[in-house]
């Protein structure tokens, strides 16, 4: 337990972070680094994308797993770590 | 036999019957009248004619022959005389009933003609018998078959008639007088409305109530990947022991945590942390690349192609252009021979202390094993264990914390998983750095052969090819060297002990 706490900890405090985001099965954010509205919208959002992704890789080949998706823009990148109960989702600033 | 108008489509009868003749003996004769006497008798469907009584009688489906068809022949050839459609309700062409009616119908004459001829071609292999009821074993048997009789319930045949023909003209105009009349009838003053009253009973409302239906609606997308799935897990079919996995390793997480402000009120939620720790473990490994990209790049000699948006224009001494950015020879800040550092192995952990030793591993050359430990023996201070990996330098991966500071640490070539770590107080120590926890995988804290004193160095060396069954099937020895004079050959047994031998003896401590 506290591992997982010391070690979001780090996360939050890497460089370039901007957020951090748990969000359950359902949808609900867990645990959140950011304000209500921007998390319940990169939740929703990142939610369907992950499904999609998984759903795309799976399809092609249904005995290979969706791993990881990263998204990169021209701002950020969103890292999304995908599970079966759980969604992570991290956002980092690349530009200094 | 009782002669009387035929009405033609129905072939009834409309006289008092006393009794129907050519019932059946045994029936009792009812006899059922209408309210005007009339007697409306339910006719038997088919009758036999009385003539053929006491032929019928001695007639049956056997051998001899003279079966049902001979009846029907029997009955076409007395067609003449009989005038008994009455007795049968609706049929027409069966072949006694239509052959008294004045109007036959081409049709069913022919019909009768034909079926009459066949019949009389299928009998002509038969053989009368005397006593049917005692057939002879040895006599041959022939068996006719045939099919029953067809009852015509209504035939009306089509009238069509050829263009060609010379009643066209007549029939045309009649057709044309029955649409004008149809036309007409609208305005016309030769028909008059009547009103008819039907009865209307009274009526009687009934009530009907059931259970309310319940539906539910079930919607399921269908992907490859699902119909795989339900077919591994039929296949499969194991109970999930999901229950017992979370009751262990589950936490309960304050629900989303505005920053600066730590709130457990909510909805808590528990979920595997397992799956939670590695992906946080692995994601942190990401963000740290991300910002170490360019110097990793160096490090790895890879070519480094920025994006077009990233501001990491220049490091150190190396300028980076989109198009060449291994320009190590390229040094255009300094002249002289300078080392550029890349980055720092650091943590709050690892702050103040002294690093004593250094092992990479030699299956993945991105971990770098150090330890932590106190050259300065007045100073006892807690040893660290720490395996870095290249893409975080802002975490080690593993921490292992030891009583005494560590003095030796070397990295297992055949088993690369494995770490040896010798401490300030003799103790030899064998890590698996695959576990994250802190219990050594072997010891030798115990053994009654252990160094006194300080291990300064240790070595994995290859066996010789004993045949020593007790050993773990393990390639290499670990030779520790310590500060009590003793060179000392260490091997892994198969209950996970371990053995010491001695291997050589210095004279002075060093």
């Amino acid at each position: 337990m506290a591992e997982v706490e010391e070690t979001l900890k780090r996360i939050q405090t890497q460089k370039g972070v901007v957020g951090v985001i748990v969000i359950n099965s359902e949808g609900m954010p867990i645990r959140s680094t950011m304000d209500n509205n921007t998390t319940v919208q990169y939740a929703s959002l990142m939610q369907q994308l992950a499904a999609k992704a998984r759903s795309a890789v799976r399809d092609v080949d249904p005995q290979n797993d969706l791993t990881f998706l990263r998204i990169r823009s021209r701002k950020n990148e969103i890292l999304v770590a995908p599970e079966k109960d759980y969604l992570l989702i991290v956002i980092q600033n690349t530009n200094e | 036999m009782l002669q009387g108008p035929v009405d033609r489509m129905t072939g009834s009868q409309f006289h008092g019957l006393e009794q129907a003749p050519g019932s059946n003996c045994n029936r009792p004769a009812i006899v059922v009248y209408d309210d005007k006497k009339r007697d409306v008798t339910p006719r038997p469907l088919y009758i036999q004619n009385p003539g053929d009584m006491s032929r019928c009688a001695g007639h049956h489906f056997d051998s001899t022959g003279t079966t049902p068809i001979d009846l029907c022949t029997l009955g076409s050839a007395q067609h003449t005389t009989d005038s008994f459609s009455s007795s049968i309700l609706f049929s027409r062409s069966f072949r006694r009933s239509s052959s008294s009616s004045s109007h036959h119908s081409i049709t069913s004459m022919i019909t009768e003609a034909a079926d009459a001829e066949i019949l009389q071609g299928i009998e002509h292999e038969k053989q009368v018998q005397e006593h049917p009821f005692l057939p002879d074993p040895e006599k041959l048997v022939s068996v006719v078959l045939c099919e029953s009789e067809t009852f015509t319930l209504i035939d009306i045949p089509a009238v069509s008639v050829s263009e060609q023909a010379p009643e066209a003209s007549a029939v045309c105009e009649q057709n044309q007088q029955y649409i004008d009349l149809c036309q007409k009838r609208e305005g016309c003053n030769c028909y008059d409305d009547g009103t008819a009253q039907t009865f209307c009973h009274a009526q009687k409302n009934k009530d009907v109530q059931s259970e309310h239906v319940t539906t539910t609606e079930k919607g399921v997308e269908c992907t490859a990947w699902d119909l795989h799935d339900s077919f591994q897990s039929s296949i499969e079919k194991e109970p999930k022991h999901v229950a017992s996995h979370t009751a262990l390793t589950s936490f309960v997480l304050p629900c989303y945590s505005t920053p600066g402000q730590d709130s457990r009120s909510g909805i808590m939620e528990e979920f595997s942390l397992e799956n939670l720790w590695s992906s946080l473990r692995m994601v942190e490994r990401m963000l740290a690349t991300n910002e170490l990209q360019l110097r990793l790049a160096i490090y790895r000699q890879l070519t480094y192609q920025p994006d077009d948006d990233s501001e990491v224009k220049q490091y150190g001494g190396y300028e980076v252009t989109p198009k060449d950015s291994r320009s190590s020879t390229q040094n255009t800040t300094n002249t002289s021979p300078a080392l550029d550092q890349l980055w720092v192995y650091g943590c709050a952990l690892t702050k103040g202390r002294n690093v004593s030793c250094l092992a990479v591993n030699q299956a993945n050359k991105d971990i770098l094993a150090v330890g932590y430990g106190q050259f300065d023996f007045q100073h006892k201070k807690n040893g660290l264990v720490c395996c870095w990996t290249v893409k975080n330098p802002t975490w080690p991966e593993r921490v292992y914390r030891c009583e005494a500071g560590v003095t030796a640490i070397a990295f297992s070539i055949t088993d690369p998983n494995l770490l040896a770590v010798g401490s300030h107080d003799g103790v030899i120590s064998i890590y698996n750095v695959r576990n994250v926890a802190d219990i050594p995988l072997l010891s030798t804290r115990e053994l009654p052969g252990r160094h006194m004193s300080t291990i300064w160095d240790l070595c994995w060396v290859d066996t010789e090819r004993g045949a020593d069954l007790d050993r773990v099937d393990l390639n290499e020895d670990l030779v520790s060297v310590s500060g009590d004079g003793r060179v000392t050959k260490w091997m892994i047994l198969k209950n996970l002990g371990f053995n010491g031998e001695f291997l050589m003896c210095f004279s002075t401590i060093i």
